[in-house]
């Protein structure tokens, strides 16, 4: 009766760590799973992140270009804008 | 029946240890097989992990990962106000590993006319057994887009990502800047100069790659930033700059010159705030310009200073102690005999004073004064004011001025000196000197970047602040010879043009006979016409010294005539830019009407484009349109605009005859 007893209890104690294993084996999978997964999202991310750059790195030469003194001299003179005249520019202390 | 059971018992024992002889012997078998097979993975795991392990793991490593080489940008060049004067674009470059391309001639001839090469000399580089080569770098975004499907299609043909190095200012300051090679590697100008502070770091990126090839993200991606080169701000003021090359311009066209150099200098420490040349250069086409336009001549360039050099005799003068500023010269009616040569004054003057030879820019006054002061006490004067030596500008190959030994001077060797002849300088070399006279008679070093900042923002170099300057005269002879200065802009001295209602101006006209090594003699008909000089500033502010140079001036050859109108203009936008000018001051000033050079590309300047297109439709492909709207602006057409980000495709085709009433269509794509 006690060796029933005693088995019944390690065929628990073995279906338990059964259990537990094909748990941690899922579980290690699916972050496994998980890391490539966000790994190839991060690689996307930083792909995207770079076009942006470039992108920003265009537009800042673009407007670097637009604010040359020449071109603001030209602009300035097409909307009908002249030097200042005596008294138009104030300096402050 | 006792004895049948008996022996009935007697076989089932005898079979039953059979049976179980046989069931050992079977588990004895398969545990044999069970453990020799465990020993044998066991051996095969040991012989791998083990004997083979260094194959192996190279294998894996070749096989999950690669390295790749990652140039980190170079630094920007910035100027005094923070404006971008160099700055990095990413762009595209198209490489072929020809070993992997089957058909490298029907491809050649798909791909040569989107890359605008000769289909032959590309079938040439497609073939091969080559493992790389370069098919073209810094592509067009129109082109990167049309070779897309290329790339996609043929394995052996890819892009690689590279950095451009842009000077969005175009034309300003472009000798100044120098440029870089298709490498970002500095070739000109400061580029070169500060090439290992700007350049970026070169890094080696691990990657871990899949089964078909896709980047397995690397947690351990560093941060491009702190490789990066560093950041340059320059002394240079990009509105000075714009102004003093407009009127370095205007003064070259209006006096037929074949060109010309303007420089601003802050007289107090050296900071050079503009340096202008004529011709300009646009170091982004850098390629399509003759090189000699490359030259910074401001800097690299030696000539004759002619009378701009006087001002250096009247402080040897001065400082011999042989002389007071109030002491008559007889300048001999115009012609004075030296040995067997004749000193000639464009006037003829009889006796003047020391400072008047200087109003009056008197040769023959000059030649005197020196005959006396002696060669070495002459030569000492001009050592002390940094001839015969570099001015130590951070910028490449600044020759030295040159100034024979003193010893080697003959008495018209001498004489010549006194007026400029004979000596060769350079334009800043000029401009030093004479900043160390505004600066009370104390010389600063020139230079053109102020300060270094790394990527990180940590400022690694500062220029210093001349802490014991050297002094080249007294500061009571530079006082004597800035009055004598300020003579020469009266009404009746050389240079009545520079100046400016209002306010004090100091400065110099020099007209200098160029030399023709043809004809081994100085040239009758062409001169380098120039003025330096500065205006005075409020208390608190420094002078700064603007020289103007005009070469082969062909209206008028003098520096008063030609220079000094350049200098007065150039100097009424200074006073206003830099506040010198108090409100009843300013309501005097009036500011002149020079219009800002032309901008020489074609979205900048439509009408010129226009007319050299006639009626042909442009290719908008790769534009803003921003700049097809400048462009498209000169046709009065009506336009269809769908999309965003740059232009992709266009109608009416480019090159094809403009009907009347056509209408233009874009359509736009970010996706380039």
């Amino acid at each position: 009766m006690a060796l029933e007893k005693e088995q019944q209890q390690w065929g628990r104690l073995n279906g338990c760590l059964l259990v537990v294993m094909v748990g941690m084996i899922f579980y290690c999978s699916w972050l496994n799973n998980k890391i490539v997964t966000r790994s190839y999202r991060l690689n996307e991310l930083r792909q995207d992140e770079k076009k942006l750059v470039e992108e920003r790195d265009k537009l800042q030469a673009e407007l670097a270009t637009l604010k040359r003194p020449q071109n603001l001299a030209r602009l300035a003179r097409a909307l009908g804008l002249q030097e200042p005249l005596p008294g138009h520019k104030v300096v402050l202390p | 029946m006792k004895r049948t059971l008996k022996r009935t018992l007697k076989r089932t024992g005898h079979e039953a240890r059979e049976e179980r002889r046989r069931l050992q012997l079977r588990i004895g078998l398969v545990a044999g097989v069970v453990v020799f097979s465990l020993v044998a993975v066991v051996a095969r795991a040991y012989f791998l992990q083990v004997v083979r392990h260094d194959y192996y793991l190279a294998c894996q490593q070749q096989q999950r990962s690669s390295n790749i080489l990652v140039h980190c940008d170079r630094g920007e060049i910035r100027a005094a106000d923070g404006g971008q004067l160099a700055i990095n674009v990413k762009g595209r470059a198209l490489y072929a590993e020809p070993r992997r391309i089957k058909d490298g001639r029907s491809l050649a001839r798909e791909i040569a006319p989107i890359l605008e090469l000769e289909a032959s000399a590309l079938e040439q580089r497609l073939s091969g057994e080559r493992g790389f080569v370069w098919l073209k770098r810094s592509l067009a975004p129109a082109q990167v887009k049309a070779l897309q499907p290329w790339c996609e299609k043929e394995p052996g043909l890819a892009f690689l990502e590279e950095s451009q190095r842009v000077y969005p200012n175009r034309e300003l300051a472009g000798q100044v800047l120098g440029f870089t090679n298709i490498d970002c590697q500095g070739q000109e100008g400061l580029e070169v100069y500060y090439e290992k502070f700007l350049k970026g770091q070169q890094l080696y990126l691990e990657l871990e790659h899949d089964a078909r090839r896709q980047v397995v993200d690397s947690s351990e991606y560093p941060e491009f930033e702190h490789y990066k080169g560093k950041n340059i701000y320059l002394t240079i003021d990009r509105q000075l700059q714009a102004w003093a090359e407009a009127e370095l311009e205007r003064a070259v066209s209006e006096s037929r010159g074949r060109g010309g150099v303007a420089l601003i200098m802050n007289a107090a420490d050296g900071a050079i705030l503009a340096m202008a040349q004529n011709p300009r250069f646009n170091p982004n086409s850098k390629l399509k310009n003759n090189p000699s336009l490359w030259r910074n001549r401001a800097v690299v360039d030696l000539m004759e200073p002619g009378s701009t050099f006087k001002v250096f005799t009247l402080v040897a003068a001065l400082e011999s102690g042989l002389f007071k500023i109030d002491d008559l010269i007889d300048c001999e009616e115009g012609k004075y005999k030296v040995g067997r040569r004749t000193i000639h004054d464009t006037h003829e003057y009889g006796k003047l004073r020391l400072d008047e030879v200087l109003k009056y820019s008197s040769n023959i006054g000059c030649s005197k004064i020196v005959s006396r002061v002696g060669a070495e006490g002459f030569a000492e004067v001009l050592h002390n004011f940094g001839f015969g030596s570099r001015s130590g500008i951070d910028y490449p190959h600044e020759p030295s001025s040159r100034l024979r030994p003193w010893r080697r001077w003959r008495a018209i060797d001498l004489c010549n000196l006194a007026f400029g002849q004979g000596v060769s300088v350079t334009p800043i070399q000029l401009v030093a000197a004479y900043a160390a006279l505004a600066n009370g008679g104390c010389r600063v070093q020139p230079h053109l970047v102020s300060r270094i900042v790394s990527s990180a923002g940590w400022t690694v170099y500062e220029h210093p602040c001349p802490s014991a300057p050297q002094r080249a005269c007294s500061s009571a002879v530079a006082r004597q010879v800035d009055q004598a200065l300020a003579l020469v802009v009266e009404d009746d001295g050389t240079a009545p043009q520079a100046r400016i209602p209002g306010f004090r101006v100091a400065g110099k006209t020099g007209t200098a006979q160029k030399y023709d090594f043809v004809e081994k003699s100085y040239s009758h008909s062409d001169y380098w016409a120039s003025f330096v000089g500065y205006v005075d500033p409020p208390e608190g502010q420094s002078r700064k010294v603007v020289y103007v140079l005009v070469d082969e001036p062909r209206s008028s050859i003098y520096g008063g005539m030609v220079a000094a109108p350049a200098f007065q203009r150039l100097n009424r936008r200074l006073v206003s830019y830099l506040n010198y000018a108090s409100k009843a001051e300013f309501a005097k000033l009036e500011m002149p009407e020079t219009e800002e050079p032309a901008v020489k590309d074609a979205a900048a300047q439509p009408s010129e484009a226009l007319q050299q297109t006639a009626n042909l439709m442009p290719d908008f492909t790769g534009q803003t349109i921003r700049d097809a709207l400048a462009l498209v602006g000169g046709y009065r057409r009506s336009l269809k605009i769908s999309g965003q980000g740059r232009i992709v495709a266009q109608k009416p085709a480019a090159g094809t005859l403009l009907a009347p009433g056509l209408d233009f269509v874009f359509q736009l794509s970010s996706e380039i």
